[in-house]
């Protein structure tokens, strides 16, 4: 038995890597490392969660009193993934792009262009201009965007290595609102789709695996869970599960009933009998 | 001198952006500076321009570093 649930492990497990920008990962959730409520938990939680790309944000820093988060995933040995919130136009993004190479000596760039601070949308037109200056400038171009296929398919002629389409706005917690778009999105992109903020529950994303998503990142919904940690693990566990049920193949829904057991035979034997 | 530091007046000895770095401590023992990145005026100066980059009156320098985000 324990043979048996290693080959399979092995089958749609552990040998199923996710490989773009030039690097390969284990496991297919990403972890943001805001609003955590302390370096402690935040360590705590990547850790357990197996997580191999965290993100962080540029900023300017604050002279006498460092942040400790590029310490705590140094320490964790995970890879950096830097993005370019806060920017509100191509040219800033263009220009935390390069704050971050030359800061971390990474090409992967999460590109993020929110102009409005409400509901922190992404804004397509300067997303996709920088996205075609960063690809030109030897950057992996992570896009987060609208849960637009047409704008995908825009990123992804551009050169991006993947495409991060929203489920819900950043920090919502409510789950896969733009599901039917994804699913587009899915079915059209030929490089790996990462479905970025708004997941708030594990179910959320173990159903975007389900549909196929190569992997999600989550940041809020582990951060301000009551417990971080085991929400992380939850999360890692969703994840798992979804990737694994996406690779054996869902059955078919149907809105009519498909008995799983011979209900009508054993009636009639028994009348047959009596 | 005096120059504009992170957005605030800050009045410096430091001829080159290299010194200033000294100045603040944001350079390893070995001289490097992970998770660092430095722009005059704007513009962004790589690690290994930093010590012959001169500093004028003025200038507005920005010292980045990476902060927790999603």
């Amino acid at each position: 038995m324990e043979t048996a649930m290693t080959s399979r492990e092995g089958a749609a497990g552990g040998s199923d890597l996710l490989s773009f920008g030039g690097r390969s990962f284990k496991s297919r959730l990403f972890l943001g490392t805001g609003k955590f409520s302390s370096p402690e938990v935040l360590r705590e939680a990547v850790g357990i969660s197996g997580s191999e790309l965290i993100t962080v944000a540029v900023r300017r820093t604050s002279l006498g009193g460092g942040d400790s988060t590029l310490a705590v995933l140094r320490e964790l040995g995970t890879a950096v993934l830097p993005n370019t919130a806060g920017a509100r136009d191509a040219r800033e993004a263009v220009f935390a792009a390069s704050l971050a190479r030359e800061a971390l000596g990474t090409d992967l760039i999460k590109l993020e262009v929110h102009p409005d601070p409400r509901y922190l949308l992404p804004d397509p037109v300067e997303t996709l201009k920088a996205a075609e200056i960063l690809v030109r400038d030897g950057f992996q171009v992570m896009p987060y965007c609208q849960a637009d296929p047409v704008l995908c398919r825009r990123l992804e002629e551009a050169g991006c290595c993947c495409v991060m389409p929203l489920a819900a706005p950043i920090g919502t917690n409510r789950g896969l609102v733009t599901r039917e778009m994804i699913a587009i999105i899915l079915e059209q992109a030929s490089v790996p789709v990462v479905v970025d903020a708004g997941l708030g529950a594990p179910s959320h994303a173990a159903a975007a695996m389900e549909m196929g998503a190569a992997a999600v990142l989550v940041n809020t919904a582990v951060a301000v869970a009551g417990d971080p940690v085991a929400m992380a693990l939850a999360f890692a566990e969703a994840v798992r599960a979804g990737r694994r049920a996406y690779l054996a193949g869902l059955g078919r829904s149907s809105t009519r009933a498909s008995a799983t057991s011979a209900v009508e035979n054993f009636l009639r034997d028994q009348e047959a009998g009596a | 001198m005096n120059i504009i530091l992170n957005g605030e007046r800050h009045e410096t000895g430091s001829r080159t952006l290299g010194d200033l770095l000294r100045e603040q401590g944001i350079l390893s023992p070995d001289g490097t500076a992970f998770g660092y990145a430095f722009s005059v005026n704007q513009r962004l100066v790589p690690r290994e321009q930093a010590d012959s980059f001169e500093l004028s009156e003025g200038d507005e320098v920005d010292i980045f570093s990476m902060v927790a985000g999603g």
